[in-house]
């Protein structure tokens, strides 16, 4: 065996699922303590790519052809035993869900200390090392910790342990899939922070799978970017993303809302990258109807949740337990403003949008719309809100009924309401799924058939059934691969104009919110903690936690 | 966990004494009179009057319901109308035979877990297909059909094996135990191999499982650790609610193959109107069906943390 | 709104089409979708198809075995076991359609209301349930057939109480997780009503896995039927049912042993056609299996 350059070395690998080649000969190598970054959207093959390394590929797939060398040897030569000894040892991976990741019902300590399966120490030496593993990844209480569930831990904290056992061996290689892309933004910056750390102490490689340029520019000193399981581009991030020799690599780049710093009126997207167009504040001004009051004002709102009580609770007549989800929340929108509600999973932002429609029942204080006081209105008064507001759900295929075909969904307000005798329903259908951009055609489909984006058009197309004055969306782009995210962003925002839509944004991501809002609200912790202009509040923030949050999502300072 | 626990026991407590009256109150309607069961049809008006006061008859259902539980609360189930025998003490003869059979068709049932969790690691192998038919086919045929089969080929045609009573003594006893136990226990094997293959299969799946394979766990080891683990508590519960279903069947199994147990007694005083009888084997029968599923419960809860403290 | 609709027949059609091709595809579906299909249809038409009188008694052919005549021998009173059976088939085939809808419908409302209603009802509902899933199921059985006198009715009785507990808990169970799913908080904050929620799109969800349950309680039902029958406490002779016919063999089992294996083979065939049938179902519509 002979020692060669780069600790991976894949030439013209193949990877089939079946009849569908996941990954097309590709080519990748990874020098000794270095951080290769591999980029792609959902479905480029890039996870495949990465299992195919750790030899954890599903049953359904195969390498068909190349080599696959891991410093020096023929991996793909190996039997299962070998690679097995290599897992764990010269190679660890943390994976993409830290809520699943580890096994619950074992104790944190009892599953670190499992995994030291190729040492021949005693279990108090192995629980040692995992004691010091906790300590490097900077876990509070390390000690603890060992006795605890992870049911008991929180996700960042779960993080935390998987790459305390990751590092624990003291790998060759470290492969990340995904690994901060369920945190939210302001935990993501401290793992990353600490992966790069942990990195450069052990003086492993690293093979750090995301969609998150952002993250790739920050940690990585290469980059790869695959495209429908083809490598497009491999080189050093700094020169990759300066100047792109790939087309695809050079759209996603110039598509990605995060990369864009300048306020746009239109985003481009991959398929044409012309669309971009700076904002026009002039323009933006005469959207915004300030003579009147607001079309809705929220005043001194709170939320509190109850937990569900056992039949002993009932018997005994004990109070439930009251979490306070939203606490003295205040907020008004202008008619044809678009207001950005903006904070990470837990703050409450959703809960707000909830008691609007009263989905959830606010405790006290007040929500006007259009003069109409919501959380006290008789079932007439709400039906007629009903007609001038609607919301838009946050998951885009599971906020539509799976058994309601697409043409059925859009009209359903129209029947909801009421209003539908005499209407052609069919007709209706057809104007609204061409207001949205999809064709008519796909009134016969089920939520299951349509892609992300599509369902999201079906879900603003069923938003904007009775004419609207104003449309509450829930987080609109999560989930959404960098160049659908764009057009849905524009969808919108030519929407607005032509609608004269009010929007209540819903959104932990500020890349896309800073082009679309007019004015920004922060909450943090069930209270809004800031408010203002935009532009103002991302330069020139005031709360401590808006400058976190900003630092997180805007700048790729780690 | 103890809160837990309470409430559980206590609900356990509610279902025996919500069956036991609704079954009390329904057998008043059952045509017949208990004092001519016991004392004959030719016993003088005066007599079945005196008896009728003696067992409370003459008050109504829910003093009789009262006076069941306060008897129940001093041990005294009252007698056997025909052999004026204490139904506590017939009780105690039988219930070993059905305990005996229930037990042994338990510890058959275990032989799942093992056939199960094979066919969910080679999920699609000759193994998981061969065994998935015969499960499917196990669980569907009614027990009292595989019981007659069995008497055929073993009884009948083979003459290996006895088809009528308990036996004496341990070899006797245990001869007579294999074809009932066999009766209701395939089905059992069948239910708890496929029970135990979805819930590996679904194990298997979690990204837990993943992770320890990419730290080079051996094989074996993610089976037992990481995945029976987290997949068999679950069984566990399902089987314990489903523990009525083998004590109802092996009533008719005991009937079937002529075996004492409780079943037979059921049935034998059902047929004669023989009150207390009726009640103290439903009393019996309920108090191990909520038994076993409170206890199965409480075991899930102890097994699995994340609802130990969720029902702390 | 009826022009959309008729859009989506083809689909449906299209669907069942498919889902009926896939069951096939494998030889133990395709001989579960055969059998079922036939236990509908001999269950029909038994009357017109007995090749004997199922309760004429002949005594001078008494326990024949099988021969040309009488495939499958005749019984202790000349009567013709094959014609028996096919005539039994009706009973089980009554029993299966009215026990099991009786259970599904009183399941699903007694489940849909138990989720969708305050927490003291629920509670007491759910005692309700688990109470009566705790009862020893055959001494409910024996007072029942105390109560009422043995009969086909009866035996609905038991089967109904007994099973609708349990499509109670699955239903309740399913719809407290669709409760909060993103489609109904949909509907809500469009104002639709309860009723229209519950009807158009928490019942088309939750309806399938029911039904499958439904598919495989017939076994129960048909077991349920042999067991009591086989007591003497099911269906009264001289009505030829399968439990009779096995509870008649039962007496003769060492003389005449081919009238119980014959007759214990049509249970055997429709409960595990009915089985591996509810099977091979969730396996085809349970996309959390599919992938």
């Amino acid at each position: 065996m002979t020692k060669t350059k780069h600790l991976v070395d894949i030439r013209d690998l193949c990877i089939d699922f079946g009849p569908v080649r996941a990954v097309k000969n590709a080519n990748m190598s990874i020098g000794h303590g270095q951080i290769m970054g591999l980029v792609g959207e959902s479905g480029s093959g890039k996870s495949t790519l990465a299992n195919a390394i750790i030899g954890l590929l599903p049953h359904a797939a195969d390498i068909t052809s190349g080599t696959l060398e891991f410093d020096g040897q023929d991996l793909r030569s190996f039997a299962p035993g070998q690679r097995q000894d290599i897992r764990g040892r010269e190679i660890s991976y943390v994976s993409q869900d830290p809520m699943s990741a580890l096994n619950p019902s074992l104790r944190i300590g009892q599953q670190m200390v499992d995994i030291q399966h190729w040492s021949t120490e005693s279990n108090a030496d192995k629980l040692q090392r995992a004691l010091h593993a906790l300590e490097q990844v900077k876990m509070p209480s390390p000690q603890a910790r060992l006795d605890m569930y992870p049911h008991e831990l929180s996700g960042g904290q779960k993080q935390r342990v998987c790459i305390a056992m990751a590092i624990m061996a003291r790998p060759k290689l470290l492969i990340a899939d995904e690994a901060t892309t369920a945190l939210d933004a302001t935990l993501e910056v401290q793992i990353v922070k600490l992966l790069k750390e942990l990195q450069s102490d052990i003086g492993c490689a690293m093979l750090f799978v995301t969609h998150h340029l952002t993250v790739v520019e920050a940690l990585c000193d290469d980059v790869t970017v695959m495209y429908h399981g083809d490598i497009r581009e491999m080189g050093p991030v700094r020169d990759v993303f300066s100047n792109p020799s790939d087309e695809y690599t050079s759209s996603l780049l110039s598509c990605d809302p995060a990369r864009i710093h300048e306020k746009c009126k239109r985003l481009p997207v991959m398929s044409d990258l012309s669309l971009k167009t700076p904002a026009d504040p002039e323009m933006d001004k005469m959207r915004i109807d300030k003579s009147g009051g607001p079309i809705l004002s929220i005043e001194g709102l709170d939320v509190t949740f109850t937990k569900p009580r056992g039949l002993v609770d009932l018997v005994q007549g004990r109070k439930a337990e009251r979490i306070e989800a939203v606490k003295d929340a205040s907020l008004d929108i202008a008619p044809g403003e678009t207001v950005a509600l903006v904070g990470e999973s837990g703050s409450g932002k959703s809960t707000i949008a909830r008691a609007v429609f009263r989905l959830v029942s606010a405790e006290s204080g007040s929500v006007l719309f259009e003069d109409a006081d919501l959380l006290h209105a008789t079932p007439g008064q709400m039906r007629a809100a009903r007609n001038r507001m609607s919301m838009m759900m946050q998951d885009p295929i599971g906020s539509l009924s799976p058994r309601t075909t697409v043409g059925a969904a859009v009209v359903e307000p129209h029947i909801i309401s009421g209003n539908s005798s005499g209407m052609d329903l069919q007709d209706e259908a057809k104007r609204l799924l061409e207001l949205v951009g999809l064709p008519t055609d796909f009134a016969g489909r089920y939520p299951h058939e349509l892609s992300g984006g599509q369902a999201r058009r079906v879900g603003v197309a069923r938003a904007l059934a009775l004419n609207p004055k104003l449309v509450i969306a829930d987080e609109p782009t999560a989930g959404l691969d960098v160049s659908i995210q764009g057009e849905v962003f524009n969808l919108l925002a030519s929407l607005r104009e032509t609608l004269q839509l009010s929007i209540l944004i819903i959104t932990h991501n500020l890349h896309v919110v800073r082009h679309l809002a007019d004015r920004t609200v922060i909450m943090y912790h069930g209270r809004i903690v800031e408010s203002g202009d935009t532009e103002d509040i991302i330069n020139a923030p005031v709360h401590d936690y808006t400058k976190l949050l900003l630092s997180a999502n805007l700048q790729a300072r780690f | 966990m103890i809160g837990y626990a309470i409430q559980r026991i206590g609900v356990a407590f509610m279902i025996i004494l919500l069956a036991t009256t609704t079954l009390f109150i329904m057998i008043q309607f059952v045509p017949g009179d208990p004092a001519n069961v016991m004392l004959g049809p030719r016993a003088t008006p005066e007599l079945k009057e005196a008896l009728r006061e003696r067992l409370h008859l003459n008050d109504s259902v829910f003093v009789q319901v009262y006076y069941f539980f306060v008897g129940v609360l001093q041990g005294d189930l009252g007698v056997d109308l025909t052999s004026n025998r204490p139904v506590v003490s017939i009780l105690a003869e039988q219930v070993p035979y059905t305990a005996m059979l229930v037990l042994s068709i338990l510890l058959v049932t275990l032989l799942g877990i093992p056939i199960g969790t094979y066919a969910a690691m080679h999920r699609g192998g000759a193994f998981d297909q061969i065994s998935g038919v015969v499960a499917v086919s196990l669980i569907a045929v009614p027990p009292i059909v595989i019981g007659l089969y069995l008497i055929l080929l073993f009884s009948v045609q083979l003459k290996w094996l006895p088809a009528i009573g308990a036996g004496e003594g341990f070899g006797g006893t245990l001869k007579h135990l294999i074809l009932p136990t066999l009766a209701i226990g395939l089905t059992w094997i069948g239910y708890v191999s496929r029970l135990v293959r979805a819930s590996v299969i679904e194990v298997l799946m979690q990204n837990h499982v993943k992770t320890a394979r990419a730290f080079g766990i051996p094989e074996n080891r993610v089976i037992r650790r990481y995945v029976l683990r987290v997949a068999l508590p679950a069984t566990i519960t399902i089987l314990g609610v489903s523990i009525g279903f083998i004590l109802s069947s092996a009533v008719i199994v005991e009937i079937l193959f002529a075996r004492p147990g409780i079943g037979k007694l059921a049935y034998d005083a059902v047929i004669s109107r023989n009150y207390p009888v009726v009640m103290g084997t439903v009393l019996a029968s309920t108090v191990f069906i909520v038994f076993a599923t409170t206890v199965s419960d409480l075991l899930n809860v102890l097994l699995d943390p994340r609802s130990r403290d969720a029902n702390s | 709104m009826t022009d959309i609709t008729t859009d989506k027949r083809p689909t449906r059609a299209a669907r069942i089409g498919r889902v009926l091709l896939e069951l096939c595809s494998s030889p133990l579906g395709a001989f579960s979708c055969v059998v079922v299909a036939m236990f509908f249809v001999v269950g029909l038409t038994a009357d017109f198809i007995t090749p004997y009188d199922p309760v004429k008694i002949n005594v001078r052919d008494k326990l024949a075995g099988p021969s040309w005549e009488h495939w499958l021998g005749t019984d202790q009173l000349g009567r013709d076991v094959f014609s028996r059976l096919i005539v039994g088939t009706k009973v089980a085939l009554y029993l299966a359609i009215t026990s099991v809808s009786i259970a599904l419908a009183i399941g699903t409302v007694l489940g849909m209301l138990a989720a969708f209603t305050t927490q003291w009802i629920d509670w007491v509902l759910l005692l309700i349930f688990d109470t009566v899933r705790s009862f020893p199921g055959v001494m409910f059985a024996l007072t029942v057939v105390a109560l009422f006198g043995p009969s086909v009715n009866s035996i609905v009785v038991i089967i109904v109480v007994s099973t609708f507990p349990s499509y109670a808990r699955l239903i309740r169970t399913q719809v407290m997780t669709l409760r909060n799913a993103e489609f109904i908080e949909a509907q809500r904050s469009m104002g639709a009503s309860l009723p229209r929620i519950l009807r158009l799109h928490i019942l088309p969800n939750v309806i399938g896995p029911a039904l499958i349950v439904a598919s495989m309680d017939v076994p129960l039902v048909i077991g349920v039927e042999a067991g009591l029958s086989f007591l003497g406490l099911g269906v009264r002779p001289p009505t030829p049912s399968w439990g009779t016919i096995l509870n008649d063999g039962f007496s003769f089992i060492r003389n005449t042993p081919w009238i119980v294996f014959a007759g214990g083979l049509p249970l055997i065939l429709t409960t595990v056609a009915f089985t591996s049938l509810g099977e091979k179902l969730r396996d085809i519509l349970d996309p959390k299996l599919r992938k």
